[in-house]
This record gives structure tokens, C-alpha cells and sequence, in this order.
């Protein structure tokens, strides 16, 4: 007679099979509760360290968000012009003017914002500032050793042309100027249309904190009339029902 | 001839389903232990030697990443320092900040660090060159303010390089704490081992000597593996790890580098632990019904 082993018991074959993954579903379960204070602990490091919840990875560094635009900007326009008109304000991080001194010759592309990463494309206009045509202050700076590394040879007198999507400014420098990275007087608004540009001063055994810079007042006003219409014609739209 | 019939002995039904608890209970327990090895085992290597940091260093190639960032930074600071990048990146060659960057995470291991493990002397020696060039050019005297500034700079240069090579931000740790109480643990994780090592082989040999048939051998196998690959190929196929918030790009380069290989390496022990779970079980349960044939 055959002999069984006496503890040779075998359990159904859909049993013998599920059997394991039962077993590691009650020890995922063991896991689970030992785990729950550890990880309301760790949850604030946790969602810290891998706060990018869109998934994406950046190896630039870049400002998460920021859009640079290059716009085309015509500097040899013909067409008609007025001398009043409205200034169309471009979204952040968009080039919205070219910026020509002959004098030095200057021309650089300017940006609507500030920041390591739009300083490196071109100058940059402060958004709190007046746009090019608006009442007020209009600030813009660069970087002192790329776009703006001549700022210091403007002299009283030279002529600086703002060309933007929707006019022509022409600005004539009136003033040389020198201020604390601290000192934001120069930086306010004003009653008068002007245009400060400044850069910081390389010197090498003097302060790094100093700013130079000149002023220029506003001397001419030339407002598209295709961009005018353009901007009417939007502006009416969007009041439409 | 009489034959001895031997009455064949059977356990009853409660003793069969108490065989059946102990040998599922005998399960879990080396499931845990076979988890709590490998586990232990990971936290030594990470501990006990840089190995696993040093290995990201050249495999993500750090130095060319760091080379790059220091670039960009000493650039834009030119704007207010007046000092050419040149002046600092001609003597920090990929090579100087691969062994530096060597030092760096060795010397954080070590439970003697030194302060001065990083030398900058050619640095140092190349800033003072340019000033006293520049000094020399523009007849400027050395006077106090030159010192000071020419101090700054050099203090500043240092911290900044130090700042880069830091991939792994153990001065960071190492001034919260951290670092010391993580490599602290090291005789914990030994003392850990060395009892799940013994439970495990504790474990096996009350199993087999309970019962010599692999299946319960081939379930904590298969348990253990189910519980290393699904979690760690969900955070694989989801893309977690890429959502490291520290951006700058040497940083995150050796801190995903590093999260990545370790949970790849979890995943293949799950996957290896699976496969000798199904074995197991597969002949186990071929072998119980070829004998009952």
C-alpha cells in the first residue's frame, strides 16, 4: 500500500495559487498601518522636496512659467503717424521695443519685465515704469558688460530712438546720473515723459553697488496709425455684446 | 510471509488547519525578514562608504554640470565685482572639480572631517594675480581697500565653489543634523542585519522542518518580490522622481541620478525574489500533484 506523507495535505489548485497573493496582501496591510505616523511625519518633506507636481524636470533653472516672445519690430516704418495715442502694454517677459543710440552705437532689443533670464536676452523695461509713450518714467536696464556696456559714453545731447510695435520715441539725453543700487529715487514716477536707462559701474576696487545711468527727455511722439486702428478696433470688439 | 500493514496515521482537520496557520504565519514572518535583510543591507551601503554618491558624480559627469553653472553665475556677477569670470574658470577645470567634488562628499563620510579639505590655493593664487595686475596697470596702491577687497573676493569665490560642488548638500544636512544621526545609524542597520540574516536562516529551517515542501518556502519569496515591484514600478512609470524640487541642474542630475539607481535596484531584488517565488511555487505545486496521481 502507498504510503502518504502524513502532512502532504494539498489545498485546491485556485487556492495553492492565490494563496501567495493573499499573503503579501495582509503583509502590504502590516506595512501600511506601521507606516501611517512615519509618513504624516514625512509628508511636509515629502511634498517639499517633490513639489513640482507637474512632472516636468528643468535643467535650466529657468522661472517656472515665464514665456520669453521675441516680437518683430519694425524700425523703418512709413506708414502714417500721430502725435497722441495709446501705448499697448505687452505681456511679461515679451520684447516690445528696440532701443537705438547712434551715437554709441546702441541697439538692443527690449524686454517687458526683469530677471537673470530676460537680462541675458536683451534690456529690460520695469513694468511699475511708464511704457514708451505713457506718461510718466520710463526705466530700462542691462547688463553693464553685454548690452549696455557703452551706457557711460552717452553725453548730454545724443539722441536715443525707442521703437516699439505701436510708435516711434525719440528721447534726447539731458542728464548724467550716479545713485545707490539703494537709492530709488531715480526709479519713481515722474510729471515729466522721460527715459532713464542705467547699468551698474564696473569697478573693480570701488563699490559694486553703484548704478550710472542717464536721463533723457521725451522730444518726439509717433504713434502708428495702423496700430492705433488695430487697437481701437479690438477695444471696441471686446465692448460688443 | 506476513506483510506489516501500517495503519497510515492522519492528523485530524483542527490540527491540519493549525499546520496550515503556522506554516502561513512562518510565511509572513520570513517575508518581513527577507525585506528587513534587504533593507538593511541597502542602508549599509549607503552608509558605510560614498560609493553610491561618488558613482553619481561621474555618472551624471557633475563636474562639466557644475563647471557650467559656476560659469553662468560668475558671468552675471561680473556686472558688480568687476572680475572677469576667466579669472575663476581658468583654473576651475573639470578635473579640479571632480577631484574636489570627491573630497567633498569622502570627507563628509569620514567622522574626522577636516575644514580644510578643499584646496584653493590655485584659485586663491589666480585672483591674486589679476588684482595685483590690475593694480599694477591703473598704479593703484595697495592699500587697505585693496586687501579688503581683495579679500572679499577670495572669500567669496571660495564660498561660492564650495556652494556648487556640494551636489548632495551635505553641509546643509551636516549643519541640520541630519548627516550625522544617517550615518550614525550604520550600527543600528549592522545589528539589524545580522538579526534578520539570522531570522531568515531561522526561518527557512523551521519551515523546511515543519514541512519539506517548497510552497511556503515560494510564497514569502513571492510576497516579498510582489511588495518590492509594485510600489517601486509605480513610482518608476509615474514619474515621481523627476519631480525633485531642487532644480539647478548638477543638484538634480545626482539626487535623481542616486533616487533612481536605488529604486532600480529595489526592483530588480523584487523582481528576482518574484521569480523565485513562482518557481517555487510552480514545482511545489507540480510536484504535490504528480505525487497524488
Amino acid at each position: 500500500m502507498k504510503q502518504r506523507e502524513p502532512w502532504n495535505i494539498s489545498l485546491p489548485l485556485a487556492a495553492q495559487l492565490l494563496l501567495p497573493v493573499l499573503v503579501a496582501l495582509l503583509c502590504a496591510g502590516v506595512i501600511l498601518l506601521c507606516s501611517i505616523r512615519p509618513l504624516e511625519m514625512a509628508q511636509t518633506y515629502l511634498r517639499v522636496a517633490f513639489m513640482d507636481s507637474t512632472g516636468s524636470s528643468s535643467t535650466s533653472g529657468g522661472t517656472a512659467g515665464l514665456q520669453i516672445v521675441e516680437t518683430d519690430i519694425d524700425t523703418n516704418y512709413t506708414g502714417e503717424t500721430l502725435s497722441d495715442g495709446e501705448a499697448i502694454i505687452p505681456s511679461y517677459g515679451s520684447q516690445y521695443a528696440i532701443l537705438e543710440a547712434a551715437s554709441i552705437d546702441l541697439y538692443v532689443p527690449v524686454y517687458w519685465g526683469g530677471g537673470a533670464e530676460l537680462l541675458e536676452q536683451g534690456a529690460c523695461q520695469t513694468p511699475a515704469s511708464a511704457a514708451f509713450g505713457s506718461a510718466g518714467n520710463s526705466v530700462v536696464s542691462a547688463h553693464v558688460n553685454t548690452f549696455f556696456h557703452q551706457l557711460t559714453e552717452l553725453q548730454v545731447g545724443d539722441v536715443v530712438t525707442a521703437y516699439t510695435t505701436y510708435g516711434k520715441f525719440t528721447y534726447e539725453v539731458t542728464e548724467e546720473i550716479a545713485f545707490d543700487a539703494t537709492n530709488k529715487s531715480y526709479l519713481k514716477k515722474t510729471e515729466d515723459d522721460r527715459l532713464t536707462l542705467y547699468t551698474c559701474e564696473m569697478q573693480l576696487l570701488g563699490s559694486s553697488s553703484q548704478r550710472v545711468g542717464v536721463i533723457c527727455q521725451l522730444i518726439d511722439k509717433a504713434y502708428y496709425v495702423d496700430s492705433q486702428t488695430a487697437q481701437e478696433t479690438t477695444e471696441g470688439g471686446a465692448q460688443t455684446p | 510471509m506476513s506483510q506489516d500493514v501500517k495503519k497510515e496515521t492522519r492528523p485530524s482537520a483542527a490540527g491540519r488547519a493549525v499546520q496550515w496557520m503556522i506554516q502561513i504565519l512562518l510565511s509572513i514572518l520570513l517575508t518581513f525578514s527577507l525585506l528587513g535583510t534587504l533593507g538593511c543591507g541597502m542602508g549599509i551601503y549607503l552608509v558605510h562608504t560614498p560609493h553610491a554618491l561618488l558613482s553619481q558624480l561621474e555618472k551624471q559627469d557633475a563636474p562639466a554640470k557644475v563647471r557650467s553653472a559656476l560659469e553662468i553665475q560668475f558671468a552675471q556677477e561680473y556686472n558688480t565685482t568687476a572680475v572677469p569670470p576667466e579669472v575663476y574658470l581658468d583654473v576651475l577645470t573639470e578635473d579640479w572639480l571632480a577631484h574636489t567634488m570627491e573630497t567633498y562628499v569622502t570627507e563628509h563620510y569620514s567622522t574626522n572631517k577636516d575644514p580644510n579639505a578643499i584646496d584653493f590655493t590655485v584659485l586663491e593664487q589666480s585672483i591674486i594675480d589679476y588684482f595685483e595686475a590690475y593694480a599694477a596697470e591703473n598704479s593703484y596702491e595697495k592699500d587697505e581697500t585693496y586687501q579688503t577687497k581683495l579679500d572679499e573676493t577670495i572669500t567669496h569665490a571660495e564660498n561660492t565653489v564650495e556652494t556648487a560642488v556640494d551636489v548632495f548638500h551635505l553641509q546643509t544636512m551636516s549643519r541640520a543634523g541630519i548627516l550625522e544621526k544617517l550615518l550614525g545609524m550604520e550600527f543600528l542597520l549592522w545589528i539589524g542585519l545580522v538579526l534578520c540574516g539570522i531570522l531568515t536562516i531561522g526561518l527557512l529551517a523551521m519551515m523546511l522542518a515543519v514541512s519539506r515542501r517548497l510552497y511556503f518556502l515560494g510564497v514569502s519569496s513571492f510576497s516579498a518580490g510582489l511588495l518590492l515591484t509594485v510600489p517601486t514600478a509605480v513610482i518608476l512609470a509615474g514619474g515621481y522622481i523627476a519631480r525633485f524640487a531642487l532644480k539647478d541642474a548638477a543638484v538634480y542630475a545626482v539626487c535623481t541620478g542616486l533616487m533612481h539607481d536605488l529604486v532600480v535596484c529595489l526592483l530588480a531584488f523584487g523582481v528576482g525574489f518574484l521569480a523565485i517565488g513562482v518557481a517555487l511555487i510552480g514545482i511545489s505545486v507540480v510536484h504535490t500533484r504528480q505525487k497524488n496521481i
